[in-house]
């Protein structure tokens, strides 16, 4: 026992020795390396593979003109993630051989790598010039580029590439096309009603350039689609029909023609808000990058077929930029519309766009109906009926603020835009909303974020809740996970709930399930019969190939107290 | 218009059809034969002597053959690769890798002005501002078919339950196909006309109850309510 006690404490005090010096050397490494890279300070440049030489050596595009010298140390990463170190053997004024360590080393073609330069090399570069006083009255000032001898119209198609050469002009391209098609299905149970729904959706997009030589632009998107209800209370409906999303030539608007023209059917160039035109549009853009333009035609109606025919609108907008780089824009707008030939809505729409590199970022926009004395239950003269702003932003993406206001009603119009209201909704209808929301990186798994809303509309007040806490790789690498928690006062009811999701991606797939449960309180009824639980789960499966095919499933389920429903969806898309 | 004689065309071809869903099928399958119809020369550095030079190649490598072929400057090497995120510091993730490079580098102007306006700068909003800059919110680079509508619907008055969170967006929104969100008033009747009129036992509307669905009924079932009023 004794002897036992004795080679266990002096294994104790190994053990303690051993610790100590650990601590020690871990405690001097970090000095040493620092002595280490004072007296070797290195300047690392990128480098690439440009040849593969015969026996083992590869040459890179950097020389003497970044002070490389016979000796000195190169290290690869290929695309696969493997390294690779090696010396460079010989050095060229732009180029080096260079022979890797590992003679089993495949350094394909395009490569990269660094080279590490000693930094001495450049010390005498940093020593400062003595300035040369030159008086500009006795020496001439010489031009900065000796005149070009070839005019840009010489250009050939066999030129160099670097050539100072004039560009093609878009009427001088060829033609050249490509665009999506993509296909959904989509059906849909209820055992409240026994009601299935489906959706048969099959559309596309397409553009060609250049098509008739004069350098303009064709695009045509459009959908057929087909739905069905089978009801068992009632006869089934369906209906079949192909909307045209977009069909218009554009020519114009380049960095060589400021002047840009659209015919067809087009969302209204650089307003979007305003909506469809089956018409033409017009627009320039003058030299301090300030651009107006406007358009005239049918407005089709923003339903499911975009139905034409009814509507007539005329539009003119001015965009201001306060720079080339048009990081801070604003756009004013003003449309004005008929509805079987009677005057319908006046409406003015401004925007607002402030996008720094560094910094708050700014969206806003409004619209604001000039009403007149004969608009039944509107006072003449100005109403906002949309306002939204939105501020955010980031620090270092560790963490970040994000907040919206909006606030909207309905605007007083004959055509038919809205879901059929009553005269009196239309007159008392609105709804505002602020949210703020906040996010912080824990660390580099962890992420936490926080919504707040408060609303209110002509009834009634509420708001939401909703705290989160994302991980990445959780349970394996590129994978995530999140688990929220939510509370929202509605109009309808109180609940509170959580939500848990999981998800994996990479390899040109991505799938995650979810689960959300939720208490729910119907606000109106007696306390005893208001109170009902949901369950949601959702699997959603998403497969890319060659990043030109797509293929996504995804089936939901929610099921309640009284109630189920059941959702599936497929889709498939293909770019060209 | 002619959209819309097309629609009515469709419709009673489709009437007359006693087998819709066979119409249907063969849609899928023209769609298929499109797909691999789709031409096959769109390689995503596809490049030929029509469309004239490019732009400046100043910090390119100085070894021209890592992307051309010999000494023909209009053809570039089949195996040709572009680290778009090295070289630029933008990456192009999703769809957007598999661009081609002239969808962004054209002649509308610098590329760095258009990708300022995020993903506006190059994707007109079908959503004509209804829903917000911040695209990233409902879409991802891989795929535009929206995720997360229910979970988003929380953060609004008007949460999506029971049968609500599996309706198609069309149902309450009008031209929700075609990427708008129309605004849509809260009240039960707004969407549910429909099952008021319909509803005999007890006659809803004889009896005057023509709104305010909620004293009585659950959000989850409309055959039975949970109050029956005096």
């Amino acid at each position: 026992m004794i002897k036992g006690k004795e080679q266990r404490g002096q294994r104790s005090l190994g053990w303690c020795l051993a610790g100590s010096l650990w601590v020690a050397v871990a405690w001097s490494g970090p000095v040493h390396a620092t002595a280490a890279q004072e007296q070797t300070a290195v300047e690392r440049f990128p480098v690439r593979v440009t040849a593969v030489i015969a026996g083992g050596q590869v040459e890179i595009d950097r020389g003497r003109d970044v002070r490389i010298e016979v000796g000195d140390r190169v290290v690869f990463q290929t695309k696969s993630g493997q390294r690779y170190s090696g010396r460079v053997e010989q050095v060229g004024d732009r180029q080096s051989l260079v022979r890797p360590t590992d003679p089993q080393a495949v350094l394909p073609l395009a490569t990269r790598g660094d080279v590490w330069v000693p930094a001495e090399r450049f010390e005498s570069e940093a020593e400062p010039e003595q300035p040369v006083v030159v008086d500009p009255e006795v020496v001439p000032v010489p031009p900065e580029h000796p005149p070009w001898k070839r005019l840009e119209e010489e250009w050939s198609e066999q030129d160099p590439l670097l050539a100072r050469i004039r560009p093609l002009r878009p009427e001088e391209r060829v033609s050249r096309q490509g665009g999506r098609v993509y296909g959904i299905w989509e059906p849909r149970f209820f055992s409240d009603t026994g009601q299935s729904e489906w959706y048969h959706r099959i559309g596309g997009e397409y553009w060609q350039e250049n098509p008739f030589g004069r350098g303009g632009t064709l695009r045509i998107d459009g959908e057929w689609q087909r739905w069905q209800f089978d009801r068992p209370f009632a006869d089934d409906v369906g209906d079949t029909g192909l909307r045209l999303d977009r069909a218009s030539y554009v020519w114009g608007g380049t960095r060589y023609e400021r002047r840009r023209y659209e015919v067809g059917r087009f969302l209204m160039p650089g307003m979007p808000e305003l909506g469809l035109v089956d018409g033409v549009a017009a627009s320039e853009r003058l030299d301090n990058g300030h651009s107006f333009g406007g358009a005239i035609g049918g407005f089709p109606e923003p339903d499911g077929d975009l139905e034409s025919g009814h509507d007539l609108t005329v539009a003119a907008f001015y965009r201001w930029v306060a720079d080339a780089s048009e990081r801070w824009t604003g756009v004013v707008a003003f449309q004005k519309t008929w509805h079987d030939g009677s005057q319908d809505r006046d409406v003015l729409v401004g925007r607002m766009d402030w996008m720094p590199l560094e910094g708050w970022q700014l969206h806003g926009h409004l619209w604001v109906d000039l009403y007149e004395s004969g608009d039944v239950g509107k006072s003449s003269g100005p109403e906002v009926t949309v306002a939204y702003l939105t501020a955010s932003r980031d620090w270092n993406d560790q963490w970040g603020l994000h907040a919206v206001a909006s606030y909207r009603r309905f605007p007083l119009v004959l055509r038919d835009e809205y879901q059929p209201t009553a005269p009196d909704t239309v007159l008392r209808d609105h709804n505002q909303r602020v949210s703020l929301g906040a996010w912080q990186r824990l660390d580099e798994q962890h992420k936490l974020s926080a919504r707040l809303g408060i609303w209110d509309d002509e009834d009634d007040d509420g708001g939401d809740v909703e705290v989160a806490v994302d991980r990445t790789n959780l349970w394996g690498a590129n994978s995530r996970g999140q688990l929220a928690l939510f509370h929202n006062r509605a109009e309808f009811t109180d609940l509170y709930g959580m939500r848990a999701v999981y998800g994996r991606f990479g390899g040109g797939t991505h799938w995650d399930v979810l689960y959300e449960f939720s208490q729910n309180h119907e606000r109106g009824l007696p306390s005893d019969l208001d109170a009902y639980y949901q369950h949601r789960l959702r699997a959603t499966y998403g497969w890319q190939k060659a990043a030109d095919w797509s293929f996504s499933i995804i089936g939901e389920q929610v099921f309640t107290d009284d109630d189920a429903a059941l959702f599936l969806g497929f889709q498939y898309d293909r770019s060209f | 218009m002619a959209a819309k004689t097309l629609n009515r065309t469709t419709a009673t071809l489709l009437r007359r059809l006693r087998h819709p869903l066979a119409v249907v099928i063969g849609g899928y399958l023209i769609l298929a034969a499109c797909m691999n119809l789709a031409p096959p020369d769109a390689r995503q550095h596809g490049w030929w002597k029509g469309l004239g030079p490019v732009m400046p190649h100043d910090t390119f490598p100085a070894d021209c053959s890592l992307c051309h072929v010999g000494s023909d400057w209009q053809t570039l090497r089949d195996d040709f690769v572009f680290d778009h995120e090295a070289e630029t510091g933008y990456a192009l993730d999703g769809a957007h890798g598999a661009a081609q490079c002239l969808l962004c580098h054209n002649d509308r102007g610098p590329v760095e002005t258009f990708a300022a306006r995020s993903c506006a700068g190059c994707h007109e909003d079908v959503h004509q501002g209804f829903l917000g800059p911040n695209c990233v919110e409902c879409h991802t680079e891989v795929s535009w078919r929206p995720f997360g509508q229910v979970e988003r619907h929380f953060a609004t008055r008007f949460p999506l339950i029971g049968a609500h969170a599996m309706a198609s967006c069309r149902s309450c929104h009008l031209g929700a196909e075609a990427g708008r969100f129309q605004p849509v008033d809260t009240a039960c009747v707004s969407c549910h006309q429909g099952e008021l009129a319909r509803t005999a036992n007890p006659p809803h509307l004889g009896l005057g109850w023509v709104d305010r669905c909620d004293r009585c009924h659950v959000q989850t079932n409309w055959n039975q309510a949970r109050v029956v009023p005096e």
